[in-house]
């Protein structure tokens, strides 16, 4: 099934405010192709004007790359004795997996000359510059290290990164953002959709297979029923699924190269970004029940 | 932000389909990607020290731990493997860059060993032989030999072999009697070389031979290539371990070298060895600390599942204290290691000292400790299906060459007892 997705200024998006005073994120892109409504009623809440878009060849040529510093995947992750979170500290760190995949297509797409910088970009405490030089070894041109730290950190979600990530793209004049499709620690696969809701930018999330054509994007994309062709203007956020790419070790060249590679330190407060977290309630974890020979439930 | 039960399951479906092969017991190699607290060898290192260890340590998890049963039951030379390590400049880490090498310190040489022999010991233990052999051209050769050699080694286009060890001359390695006679602008080599790694299936050979009077001045160093009339090999040795390179004697007879092919100046040969062997004893012993790590991240684990007496073995305080001593072997040897790695980087007097000491301690000291996890598995410990066994066997024979632990301890002693 072939979709065209058209900039949202064409035409308006009509979804209904669900009470969190914030849009159904997953309804932002997607169109029937006969322009339909889709049942609900929207007010969309731009926090970023909406972007012009210029598609010719003065585009920056710049791709933003997120990346996020999770627990690495072949830890076992230990309940704080609490139950308000997970172990971390002392505990290893390193590059979310999907991230590393997003950093990969950025580089491929580097070398294939279809753009010419890739930006890595990470929100977190001073830690994070490790991932940012991970992905700077991988082959990203620079980094920006937004700090986030203590109490904010424990609360930042989805939200406030794509909020950052938005002025980010503004500010650094970015044709693309590529973000990991979902983080393995929170799981919760919104911070592409909140990011191009917020640019007010076509996505293409759970991207499999990503073709620069001109100035659109084809995307081919995972989703429950199969595989979605869609082709998408520029700029534009991509998320990368497994199966877009294999990461590349970083050569030891390249990690000592990646040593000389900036990497630019920046606030929220500095991209006039608001981190207060809208969450109501606490995830209290619970141990999952144990079970006794001879017990029947 | 993270939570725990359903959300667990997710994250372990999400990080075992994550990885980039697909792998029947994919536990097994995420053992060994250092997680542990108090042993973790990322401890004490710069933050690029790290990235090279993380970058070794995700290719031996992922490049060559799923193999590691095969090469060894199979007797397979991975050359594609290693050829894979080398584009990520594995094949030359201490060779200057302009020749094709990485330009890294002994110490971090160190620390991308032992990452990668978590992954495979043998493999990791000719990738450092290879490693050694590109050094010596690098650093005792002139200028033309570089260009020659270096670039091709450096990519593992082409793969070295160190031709020391004689049937009749291992520890007294003074006493090499393979000759070469020089006849005009070309050396005539004639003996035999025993034990040599990778001999046969390698391209170019360093070999000490005489060109001069008996003892330690009449040996010089030359390099042979593979295909040279007169260079032969001998059967391919059944070995305990070491099985993913093959060991063959290296025979000369009548063999021509050309003088251009001499590294350094007739009687250097021996003083070459002998710095090179410096080098290759802290690798050597790096690789032992891989191994040792890998055996206690299993060791560890196996306590913490297996059950007998209605309790984990984990709640058996013997075993406890055996793990925990395990674990300061372990670290006091990595830290042996370092030091004599940065002592030799930095040109220290006490470096060949430190470099015997570091390998007769971390050796020895590195297969107890892979024998006691060998113990601790219990029977399973025994089978070929558990990587336990592989461990063991293949770094017994460290204690062996680049000199013999006892040679070593011949060193050391040489140095006290001397009047100065």
């Amino acid at each position: 099934m072939n979709l065209t997705t058209q900039s949202a200024a064409s035409q308006p998006i009509k979804v209904e405010s669900v009470g969190f005073g914030w849009p159904l994120i997953g309804c932002a892109g997607r169109w029937l192709p006969s322009g339909a409504s889709t049942g609900f009623t929207l007010k969309c809440f731009r926090r970023v004007p909406r972007v012009k878009v210029n598609v010719s060849s003065t585009m920056s040529g710049r791709v933003l790359v997120g990346v996020k510093r999770v627990i690495d995947y072949a830890v076992k992750i230990r309940v704080k004795p609490d139950n308000s979170g997970v172990v971390t500290d002392g505990v290893k760190h390193s590059m979310n997996p999907f991230c590393e995949i997003a950093v990969e297509e950025a580089v491929k797409l580097k070398e294939k000359k279809f753009i010419k910088e890739v930006v890595a970009v990470s929100c977190g405490p001073q830690q994070s510059q490790e991932t940012i030089r991970t992905a700077l070894a991988m082959g990203a041109d620079r980094g920006i290290h937004v700090e986030v730290t203590g109490k904010e950190y424990e609360n930042i979600g989805p939200l406030q990164i794509s909020k950052i990530m938005a002025a980010l793209a503004k500010k650094e004049d970015a044709q693309l953002v590529i973000l990991g499709k979902q983080a393995i620690d929170d799981d919760c696969n919104q911070t592409g959709q909140m990011t191009a809701a917020l640019l007010d930018w076509p996505q293409g999330t759970f991207a499999s297979e990503l073709t620069l054509e001109g100035d659109k994007i084809k995307v081919v994309r995972e989703i429950d029923g199969g595989l979605e062709t869609i082709k998408i203007n520029m700029p534009a956020v991509v998320t990368a699924d497994l199966r877009l790419n294999t990461p590349r070790y970083a050569t030891l060249p390249n990690i000592m190269k990646a040593k000389k590679k900036k990497i630019a330190n920046m606030k929220p407060a500095d991209l006039g970004v608001d981190l207060t977290s809208r969450r109501r309630g606490r995830y209290r974890g619970r141990r999952s029940a144990r079970r006794e020979e001879g017990t029947v439930y | 932000m993270a939570a725990a039960g359903p959300l667990s399951r997710v994250f372990r479906l999400s990080s075992i389909i994550c990885r980039r092969n697909q792998r029947l017991f994919p536990g097994r190699s995420s053992l060994r990607r250092g997680i542990a607290s108090c042993v973790d060898p990322a401890h004490g290192l710069s933050d690029e020290q790290r990235e090279f260890q993380k970058v070794a340590f995700d290719f031996a998890a992922n490049e060559m731990a799923p193999h590691m049963a095969e090469w060894d039951q199979k007797e397979i030379f991975p050359v594609e493997t290693m050829r894979k390590a080398a584009q990520l400049g594995f094949g030359g880490i201490y060779v200057q860059p302009e020749v094709g090498g990485s330009g890294l310190s002994r110490l971090d040489t160190s620390v991308i060993f032992e990452a990668l022999s978590t992954g495979c010991v043998s493999t990791t233990a000719y990738i450092s032989i290879h490693n050694m052999c590109a050094w010596m051209i690098d650093t005792f050769g002139n200028n033309e030999q570089r260009e020659r050699f270096c670039p091709d080694l450096c990519s593992m286009e082409k793969l070295a072999s160190y031709c020391l060890t004689e049937p009749g001359s291992g520890s007294d390695a003074a006493s090499i009697s393979t000759s070469a006679q020089r006849q005009g602008d070309h050396y005539i080599l004639n003996g035999t070389k025993a034990f040599i790694s990778g001999g046969g299936d390698t391209d170019v050979y360093v070999v000490m031979c005489r060109t001069g009077v008996k003892g330690p001045k009449g040996i010089s160093c030359v390099v042979v290539e593979k295909g040279t009339p007169g260079l032969s090999f001998g059967k391919k040795e059944k070995k305990v371990g070491w099985n993913s390179q093959p060991t063959r004697a290296v025979i000369f007879e009548d063999c021509a070298v050309p003088v251009s092919n001499r590294l350094g100046e007739e009687g250097q040969g021996f003083s070459i060895a002998m710095k090179g062997l410096n080098g290759g004893r802290i690798n050597i012993a790096s690789c032992s600390l891989g191994a040792a790590h890998a055996c206690v991240q299993l060791a560890r684990d196996h306590l913490l599942v297996r059950k007998q007496f209605g309790e984990t073995l984990s709640s058996n305080q013997f075993l406890q204290f055996k793990l925990a001593e395990m674990a300061t072997k372990l670290v006091a040897s990595r830290l042996l290691v370092r030091e004599a790695a940065t002592a030799l980087q930095e040109g220290r007097s006490d470096a060949v000292y430190l470099c015997s000491m570091a390998k007769l301690f971390a050796t020895d000291e590195c297969f107890d400790i892979c024998n006691q996890a060998l113990q601790m598995h219990g029977g399973y410990g025994y089978l070929k299906d558990y990587a336990v066994q592989q461990f063991v066997r293949d770094i017994r024979v460290h204690q062996i060459l680049e000199g013999t632990n006892e040679v070593m301890r011949m060193i050391i002693s040489r140095n006290l007892l001397t009047e100065s």
